[in-house]
């Protein structure tokens, strides 16, 4: 029975190529930009880490009254709270580190992180070859030189079995392979993958000038994760943590202060780092709006598919009313007809899946490169295929039950006795067909509105000026700790690099920064006025710091105020501390007074600085920020995290890149260059959520609108078709060209009026949703609203016109004699 | 009123040959007259009518319309023209099955220049004259064939044309429904208007005052 309904099927497709073409590029649309946004979203939120009981699995954060957000936690609390907690079975701590691995004499930037020996253990792993990290490997101080490698790195460096029990040098020293690590594991933040990991007692080696931090308890750097106790709920387990971290403020009230716990389960903290401190939320934001988009642009295909089938239907209506009267039951013709859209919603949705897999590579293409590796997978996995072929056949059914029941429904003796013309608009003015232009219309208008608004976004953020030089600018960042190097002899090497660089004729100055803007992260520190209380928390701000060389401001463009600048005197050792600081600062610590000569100090550390200027504002971490408090104090040695060289370009400056590198690579081969970028390049990073919101919303909205006018013109076609007598005698009767263009435009306009009012009612309720995820733009921003309503009745427009001139064409003596 | 010299039509048979359905038509028609076109089955009627109501334009020869010449007229001409002059009845009624009785009798007024209260107080007389006001709220189907002529005819005059045509106005009816739209032709034509009729029946051709006998595509 199903075969003869198959190959009926099959046939009946393969009758109709127009129709089956026009159908399946439109199924293969929609599932392919579902399959698509779904595998974005399988990978950021959905697929379950592939580590063992995840759901038991929680992280734990720090929060501050001070801080927007969560942070990261003090090793010296992580090892108070693993002694005196009593809901989590086990605690285990990680923090990420870059270091320098050296091989065949070139050192290369490989992300790392630092662990607790139980982290393995913690997480359920079992590792690809060898093994897991042992406590004791984690208890002396650079006692136990081992490292686990990612299965891909272990892939990328050759994959030989036998890797375990070999050496590998990370920072210039050896260190032994012990295993290598779960295929699909890559820690358990979604977007950076850690390809190698070692023992948190390493940190001398691999954080040479880090040592400060696991003795300081204010020093906020460490990832903590805990398995929830058989029976211990989550909530439980937060309001022990908060007790023990109660304890420990009140028995640190110095570091402490302020600050407490929360947890997160792992699996819902995985990718909430992505969207950054207090936007936690913006992930699933976002994979919620690519979701609502793509599953209008599934439906806008739908109701184009079902239109195709009801204009189908109409015509199919006495062959259905013969089989009818032959005794085939309803049901029977129901489900042959269903066979028919089933048929088509699997072979569109088999090229919609084919389509994702592309549009996937072409994602993971328009990834930018950035300074930590990026692992974002798109491509859809089973669990993605499988929603794929759901999603399909789901589609087949609506978009062919509505159809198969209309046709079914006809009346038994009328269609026989009917005539073939069949009437067109009438009683049934209000049928489905228009039904469903008009939630095209609307869904589109909603889609392209949104996607409008982010194109303009993209456009703000393009324009927003960063603050400091945007050509002409090289942005090299080193860590010359990473191959051994202290503080002092650190310092020294920087400064040789930059006094070579300057050599150069191409160059116009070259200075030292330890922070680079709209970067990654970066040092911040609690600042105190000096003479205002220190404990009373309003006089207590975070600002970043930047350690740059006098030339610093020259070459980044980066005007000074009021104040002087740094002399070299200033960075002299035994000379006064001095700093020059951000507008913003000035603000924050002596509103509507002048800054200069003022003092401040580190929270909690001794030793004032004078402030001897005031720099403009530069966009420190988003660009959409408001402006933070910002700190330079002269250059003397090498900051923790390493230090960036900036290169004031006289032309353009790609081929500078190549240059600073080779330098860097002259003086010592085993620094590593952790960053190397020209400030387009870099700038382009900063952008790329906003591009590539704009992208992907943008395309969708086109897509939208070429699938809406596509149905409008599917619809009125067919409508100009099916009204032909009527047109005839109307013309007959005397109507003008002019007054039957009039008629069909008015029908077609009619229902593009009402979706168009209906898409704007929607989007001034749904838009102000996206308002967090747009720069500069209002979002119900009457220019977007108007400008794409007005595009959208024109597209609307010409869907109806070029029917509706055919409709002209109509000669009422041929359409009024064959009956 | 009418006069028609050498018309003729023809459609294209392919390979560059031509199918005459109309030869050299000369036909004079006064005002006030009333005129059966008789024949058999394809010899040319409807494409007669079609082409005296000024919907066909593919013919060639001379067609005076009193003393207007219509083969000179642009087609929006022509078509002025006739929603002047011209009203038609169709054979197969061509009611729109979409619109109610009152919908369909104010088509040709919407198409005219008459006003919303002049068209309303038209379409009111048609009902009372045809006798259809209980009618004028149902659809086309919801009638009898008789009376789907009937308001085809009350359509084709609302707009008060100095001249009807119908095509086999009764071919689809009963004698007795016949006889009711003959009778009001003649009544029609007792009022001055002047009538050309296609028919298949000697009686409802006996209701004109001439025959013209059509026999592929030539007047015998
Ligand atoms: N568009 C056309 N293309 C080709 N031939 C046509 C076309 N329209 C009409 N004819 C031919 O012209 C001839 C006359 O047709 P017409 O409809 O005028 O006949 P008729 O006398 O009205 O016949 P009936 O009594 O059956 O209505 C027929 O042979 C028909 O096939
Ligand atoms: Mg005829």
């Amino acid at each position: 029975m199903i075969w003869r309904d198959l190959r009926y099927a099959i046939r009946t497709l393969i009758r109709s190529p127009g129709f089956f073409a026009v159908a399946f590029v439109a199924i293969a649309l929609g599932i392919g930009v579902n399959t698509t946004i779904l595998g974005i979203v399988n990978t950021l939120l959905l697929r379950p880490l592939p580590i063992g009981h995840s759901d038991r699995v929680v992280q734990v954060f720090t929060t501050d009254t001070h801080f927007v957000g969560r942070s990261a936690n003090s090793y010296l609390n992580f090892l108070d709270y693993q002694k005196q907690n009593s809901v989590l079975s086990g605690m285990a701590a990680y923090s990420f580190a870059g270091v320098g691995m050296t091989r065949g004499g070139e050192t290369s930037n490989v992300l790392g992180q630092l662990v607790s020996g139980n982290y393995f253990d913690l997480l359920e792993l079992q590792p690809f070859l060898g093994r897991g990290f042992l406590p004791e490997e984690d208890s002396e101080p650079n006692g136990h030189p081992v490292a686990v490698l990612s299965y891909k790195f272990w892939k990328k460096l050759g994959g030989d079995r036998n890797v375990i029990g070999n050496t590998i040098t990370l920072n210039g020293r050896a260190f032994t392979v012990i295993g290598v690590a779960p295929p699909g594991f890559t820690g358990v933040d979604i977007g950076v993958a850690p390809e190698v990991w070692m023992p948190l007692a390493m940190h001398g080696w691999i954080r040479p000038s880090g040592d400060e931090w696991f003795e300081n308890r204010r020093a906020l750097f460490l990832s903590i994760l805990g398995r929830l106790k058989p029976g211990v709920s989550i909530s439980t387990a937060q309001a022990q943590m908060q007790t023990v971290a109660h304890q420990l403020e009140q028995a640190y009230p110095d570091v402490n202060k302020e600050r407490s716990v929360v947890l997160v389960p792992a699996e819902k903290a995985k990718s909430q780092g992505i969207g950054g401190p207090g936007n936690e939320n913006a992930t699933q934001d976002i994979s919620l709006l690519l979701l609502v988009a793509a599953g209008s642009i599934l439906l806008i295909a739908c109701a184009n598919v079902a239109n195709l089938l009801l204009a189908r239907a109409t015509t199919r209506q006495r062959e259905m009313a013969i089989r009818l009267a032959l005794g085939a039951g309803r049901g029977r013709v129901i489900r042959q007809l269903l066979t028919e859209s089933l048929l088509l919603a699997s072979i569109g949705g088999i090229g919609g899946i084919v389509l994702a897999y592309w549009l996937g590579d072409v994602l993971i293409s328009l990834l930018p490169a950035t300074p930590v590796p990026l692992s974002l997978d798109p491509q859809p996995d089973f669990r993605v295929i499988i929603f794929a072929v759901l999603l399909a056949l789901l589609s087949g059914v609506i978009f062919g039950l509505a159809p198969a029941l209309q046709t079914t429904r006809w009346d038994l003796t009328q269609a026989l006795r009917e005539r073939a013309i069949a009437t067109g608009g009438g009683i049934r003015r209000w049928n489905l067909r228009n039904l469903l232009v008009i939630a095209q219309i609307a869904v589109s208008l909603l889609l392209l509105i949104g996607s409008a608004l982010f194109l303009k976004s993209f456009h703000s953020a393009q324009q927003i000026d960063p603050g400091f030089r945007t050509e002409n600018l090289v942005i090299v960042s080193i860590d010359p700790a990473l191959a051994g190097y202290d503080q002092k002899r650190g310092g020294q090497i920087a400064r040789d690099i930059v006094e070579q660089v300057r050599r150069d004729p191409q160059v116009r100055s070259a200075d030292l920064g330890q922070f680079v803007p709209l970067g990654f992260g970066g040092e911040g520190r609690t600042i105190v006025a000096e003479g205002r209380d220190e404990n009373a928390q309003s006089n207590r701000k975070i600002a970043n710091i930047s350690v740059v060389t006098p030339g610093y401001f020259e070459t980044m463009r980066v005007p000074i105020l009021q104040g002087r600048n740094f002399t070299e005197h200033d960075a002299s050792e035994n000379s006064a501390k001095v700093a020059i600081i951000s507008e913003t600062m000035a603000k924050t610590f002596w509103p509507g007074e002048d800054a200069i000569g003022r003092r401040f100090r580190y929270y909690n550390r001794e030793g004032s600085f004078e402030v001897i200027g005031v720099a403009r504002d530069v966009k420190a971490i988003t660009l959409g920020e408001t402006p933070v408090p910002m700190l330079y104090p002269p250059f003397r040695e090498l900051p923790d995290g390493g230090i960036t060289v900036f290169v004031h370009t006289a032309g353009a400056p790609g081929p500078m890149l190549a240059e600073v590198h080779r330098i860097v690579r002259n003086i010592d081969n085993h620094i590593s260059i952790t960053y190397e970028k020209t400030v387009t390049q870099h700038l382009a990073f900063a952008l790329w959520p906003s591009w590539m919101g704009a992208v992907l919303l943008g395309s969708l909205g086109l897509l939208a609108l070429i699938l809406a006018s596509v149905g409008v013109y599917g619809v009125m076609a067919y409508s100009v078709s099916q009204r032909t007598r009527e047109l005839g005698i109307r013309m007959a009767l005397g109507a003008q060209s002019s007054q039957v263009l009039q008629l069909v435009l008015r029908q077609g306009m009619l229902l593009a009026a009402i979706g168009l009012v209906l898409g704007l009612l929607a989007a001034f309720g749904s838009t102000r949703l996206t308002g967090t995820l747009l720069y500069g733009v209002n979002p119900s921003d009457p220019t977007v609203f108007i400008g794409v309503t007005l595009l959208l009745a024109a597209a609307a427009f010409a869907a109806c016109y070029f029917p509706a001139r055919r409709a002209l064409k109509i000669d009422p003596v041929v359409a009024l004699r064959f009956e | 009123m009418i006069r028609l010299h050498n018309i003729e039509r023809s459609y294209p048979l392919g390979r560059g040959q031509m199918f005459y359905v109309l030869r050299d038509i000369d036909l004079d028609i006064a005002a006030g007259d009333f005129v059966s076109v008789m024949g058999p089955s394809g010899a040319g009627k409807s494409t007669l009518l079609h082409i005296l109501g000024m919907h066909d334009h593919g013919w060639t020869g001379e067609y005076f319309f009193d003393e207007t010449a219509v083969h000179h007229l642009k087609s929006k001409e022509r078509a002025t023209l006739r929603n002047a002059q011209v009203g038609f009845v169709f054979q197969q009624y061509h009611l729109l099955d979409d619109l109610t009785v009152y919908e369909n009798l104010d088509i040709p007024l919407s198409y005219r220049h008459y006003s919303k209260s002049e068209r309303a107080a038209l379409v009111a007389d048609a009902l009372d004259r045809f006798q259809i006001v209980g009618k004028k709220d149902l659809y086309p189907r919801q009638l009898s064939g008789g009376q789907q002529q009937l308001v085809g005819v009350a359509r084709a005059i609302i707009a008060s044309p100095k001249v009807l045509l119908a095509d086999e106005p009764t071919g689809n009816l009963h004698s007795s429904q016949g006889e009711e739209i003959m009778e009001l032709f003649r009544k029609l034509n007792e009022e001055g208007m002047t009538i050309v009729q296609v028919t298949h029946s000697e009686k409802n051709a006996s209701y004109g005052k001439r025959i013209v006998q059509l026999r592929d595509g030539w007047i015998v």
